[in-house]
């Protein structure tokens, strides 16, 4: 069977990445209760962001990093103070027009930037393969996983070992709590957001160097973070992570096993799973459950 | 004094009529005041409304004009029922252009696999709605708000694929052509009279017992299930209503325009114009959806002439500039600033 | 309604020494409506003091403004003498004012002993920290008991004390508690309110708290007001209060309706 290990291989690596994409969703709506929308558009902002370095300034996409998460950051953070903040204890509704309103606005721009045409950031080791055990995989897929398992390991860190990560983890299981002992809540939601989104500019970054991507990803990329979400529950790293190998799993399966449409069925697939999960659990994964923003 | 200041709300009386009443007297207080609250002066000024819509294309329309008022009355059914589900039991259907894809499938393959004549297959397309909706809306109705939200976007991005993908029995992305019927007066009178039928429907639900329910489920779900609504079954029928009528609309569209594929039917456009309109009008009002889709179709068609890219700058921004300034839309906005002039005066009164 | 002068008051305090906490002329509301027409209250250093009136008669924003939470449209807050009317709730916090919240305010996924230290969550330095960590746990036994037990899985009791304990992190001189007796068993009231008087007598303590519940408040406390209309129509010792018939008769019948 050395082409299902080889699938499950694959699947372990997207897995990774879709791991750090929902983390970011997880982190925002554990803490804030907002969904993000434009979460999909903000990993491709990262990922045209990388390309963009290494198109026109010649940097490496994993030089260039730390710079796009700290861009990343900072977006996030404006974001979140500028608009987001505006809708946080409103009716969800409110955040989710919000912020499908940016993601709206940042498709079309990315459109008007980079039209429509795929692209892949291509650099010295593009076309390079790792192997392991007789199974291949080529270097910026495994740059991805390996970036993916880095930055996730420094994430728990921050929201376990931080006077930040406590605030962060304070705020998002009880507001009022926060409140009286003196965490400042909406700085403590621009450092969420932030967090997030430098989380999926990072994911975009490594996302660009292994396959192409154009401006239409991003709601699919949004459905797949939240379907990992709900499957995982709500601010439960380990579920998140497991969620997303399930999720990378089956697609890459589907694309092995299932002749000519299985490419096609990334969300059909996730969707048709978390329908599964919520009948089997019908107060929906984190009903009733605690919510923290890590662990 | 204190005995005249009006109460913002009473707890256990009958939301229906009150709140009817204030919607639909908000905008005019300046005006006529309390005229408008007289139910037979707004049953004629609306039967007159209509007469007027109903003879306008016998003086003459061009073309252009009459497909101009089928898109307003085509909106006017869509933010309607979609106001069902999301204003009335407060459950935000975020992928309801599903059903609009249904519906346009539903025709389309009736009529190439069945070779039904268009109208035959019409009928159909609510009926599909109805079932989809009660086969997604069991298990994800029971999901908090925002879930449901976005557990619907998922249904809708992934009947688009299914729609795509499964080429040999859809056509894939190259779609459905029908038989074109460039009948722009036939297709005035049909929105006319779906727009009608939802807009009058909606006014009756408001009133009924049913819809009471439906705004208990939205005000308060627990407390509703408590009083022994079984609020399963209300959110159920609002959603495959809303569904229903959805499907409907998306079948007579799909004649109007003769071509279907995956990405027209299940565009996303559809999904932000539905949020925009409605939000824009009022969510949870009975008018609101229908001026909201009125005001934004006439503003985009006089004012805006944009495609593609700019097209979704501009109404992502003008969604994200309707949500910060104007949240409860332009009804539910005219009816608070009542409110709170009213409060502002009565608190003078009392502190003197 | 007939509005009475406020009667003589009570106080704990020496004559001549100005009290900890002083209300004057507190106006107050939400978007241009008054809720306070005009607020005196004082609180005495080491007294129990609690604020009551019925439903919308303002004494949540008492404290709302208190705390930095409405904007104050008149009159003044002084702590100590130091004027504290627009500080928001940090700097109410390092000025020494703590607020026990009505709404449970435990971080249940974190431990006790987390959550007590989150109470110094404004303090750095970790051997602080850790000394006031150790004085809380002297006053709360209880709660030393189960220091390393997830605050979920706490009683309803024990919360409340928890919550309490955490307030005192920061060695408040004053304690604002909304409605400490929501969501708790009479026995469980008393059992608070008893600690509070523990605290007290044991620290020091000073503690204002408004209560919906108007005759355990009163009962419970050393000195009362009656907030009606965004006004105070009565004040004066607990029982004082409790025993008048005017405050019986427009006052206490609401309470039956709970």
């Amino acid at each position: 069977m050395g082409q299902l290990s080889q699938v499950v291989l694959d699947g372990i690596v997207l897995g990774g990445f879709y791991a750090l994409v929902a983390q970011g969703l997880s982190l925002v709506f554990g803490v804030m209760g907002v969904l993000n929308l434009a979460h999909g558009e903000c990993v491709l902002i990262g990922a045209y962001l990388a390309w963009t370095a290494q198109h026109y300034l010649g940097v490496d996409p994993l030089i260039a990093l730390p710079v796009i998460m700290a861009l990343g950051f900072g977006f996030g953070w404006v974001l979140c103070r500028t608009l987001v903040i505006r809708v946080v204890e409103r009716p969800p509704l409110m955040s989710l027009l919000l912020t499908f309103g940016i993601g709206a606005v940042a498709q079309g721009v990315l459109l008007k930037l980079f039209s429509s045409t795929p692209r892949v950031t291509t650099t010295g080791y593009s076309a390079d393969v790792v192997s392991i055990f007789g199974l291949t995989i080529p270097t910026p897929r495994a740059f991805m996983l390996l970036g993916a398992v880095v930055i996730l390991v420094l994430t728990w860190a921050l929201l376990n070992r931080t006077r930040v990560g406590r605030s962060i983890q304070a705020a998002a299981q009880n507001k009022a709590a926060a409140r009286v002992v003196g965490i400042d809540i909406a700085a403590v939601y621009a450092i969420a957001f932030g967090i997030g989104i430098a989380l999926v500019f990072a994911g975009g970054t490594l996302l660009g160097s292994a396959q192409g991507f154009y401006p239409f990803l991003g709601p699919l990329l949004t459905m797949k973070a939240f379907a990992i979400v709900v499957l995982g529950g709500v601010g439960r790293m380990t579920g998140t992570v497991l969620a997303a190998m399930v999720v990378g799993l089956i697609e890459t399966l589907l694309a092995s096993y299932v002749p000519s449409v299985g490419t096609g069925l990334g969300i059909a697939a996730a969707f048709i799973l978390v329908v599964v999960v919520l009948v089997v659990r019908p107060n929906g994964i984190s009903g009733g459950k605690q919510v923290t923003a890590g662990v | 004094m204190s005995s005249g200041t009006p109460t913002v709300s009473t707890p256990g009386a009958p939301p229906p009529q009150k709140a009817a009443q204030r919607l639909s007297a908000a905008p005019v207080r300046a005006l006529a005041a309390s005229r408008l609250a007289d139910p037979r002066l707004r049953a004629g000024l609306f039967a007159a409304g209509l007469a007027a819509l109903l003879v306008t294309p016998l003086f003459g329309l061009n073309n252009s004009a009459l497909l101009l008022f089928s898109t307003v009355f085509m909106w006017i059914g869509l933010t309607s029922s979609w106001n069902i589900i999301s204003g009335f039991t407060g459950y935000v259907d975020f992928g309801h252009g599903v059903f609009f894809g249904i519906g346009g499938y539903t025709a389309g393959l009736l009529v190439t696999h069945l070779e039904m004549p268009f109208w035959y297959t019409v009928p159909f397309a609510p009926v599909f709605g109805f079932v989809f909706a009660l086969v997604v809306g069991y298990p994800l109705l029971r999901l908090r708000g925002v879930y449901f939200s976005i557990a619907m976007l998922g249904a809708f991005m992934a009947m688009r694929e299914l729609a795509l993908v499964f080429r040999d029995f859809t056509g894939g992305s190259g779609g459905i052509i029908f038989e074109a019927v460039i009948d722009r007066t036939l297709f005035y009178y049909v929105f006319l009279g779906v727009a009608v039928i939802v807009v009058l429907g909606t006014v009756w639900l408001r009133r009924s017992q049913l819809g009471s329910s439906m705004l208990a489920v939205r005000e308060n779900e627990i407390g509703a299930e408590a009083r022994g609504i079984n609020t399963t079954m209300v959110k159920l029928t609002a959603f495959c209503v809303a569904g229903s009528i959805t499907a409907l609309i998306g079948s007579l569209w799909a004649y109007q325009t003769a071509f279907i594929d995956p990405a027209i039917m299940f565009r996303d456009v559809l999904l932000i114009n539905l949020a925009l309109m409605v939000t824009l009008g009022g969510l949870g009002t009975v008018w609101g959806p229908a001026l909201g889709a009125t005001v934004f179709i006439l503003l985009r068609e006089t004012l805006w002439e944009t495609e593609g890219e700019d097209f979704l700058v501009f109404f992502g921004v003008a969604l994200i500039v309707v949500v910060l300034t104007l949240p409860k839309g332009i009804a539910g906005s005219l009816a608070d600033r009542v409110h709170l002039a009213r409060a502002r005066r009565a608190g003078k009164e009392e502190s003197r | 309604m007939p509005i009475s002068e406020p009667e003589a008051e009570v106080r704990r305090d020496e004559p001549g020494q100005r009290p900890l906490l002083e209300v004057r002329g507190l106006r107050a509301g939400y978007r241009g409506v008054d809720i306070l027409h005009g607020v005196d209250l004082t609180v005495g250093q080491g007294e129990i003091v609690c604020v009551v009136g019925p439903n919308g008669s303002g004494k949540s924003t008492v404290f709302k403004a208190l705390y930095g939470l409405i904007d104050v449209r008149e009159g003044s807050v002084l702590l100590d003498g130091e004027d504290i009317t627009d500080y928001g709730p940090q700097r109410l916090l390092t000025t020494g004012i703590a607020l026990v919240p009505q709404q449970p305010a435990i971080f249940p996924s974190m431990t006790v002993h987390e959550n007590i230290e989150l109470g110094m969550y404004l303090e750095r330095d970790r051997g602080k920290i850790r000394g006031r960590v150790a004085e809380v746990f002297d006053l709360f036994p209880k709660l030393a008991a189960r220091r390393s037990q997830q605050a979920g899985t706490l009683s309803g009791g024990e919360r409340r004390a928890l919550e309490i304990g955490r307030s005192l992190m920061l060695r408040p001189r004053l304690v604002l508690m909304d409605e400490p007796s929501v969501g708790l068993s009479p026995v469980l009231v008393r059992e608070v309110f008893e600690q509070l008087r523990e605290l007290r007598d044991a620290a020091g303590l000073t503690f204002l708290m408004i209560e919906q519940n108007a005759k355990s408040g009163l009962e419970l406390s050393d000195r009362g007001y009656v907030i009606e209309r965004g006004r105070v129509t009565y004040s004066g010792a607990g029982s004082e209060l409790l025993g008048d018939d005017e405050v019986r008769r427009t006052f206490l019948g609401v309470g039956k309706d709970d």
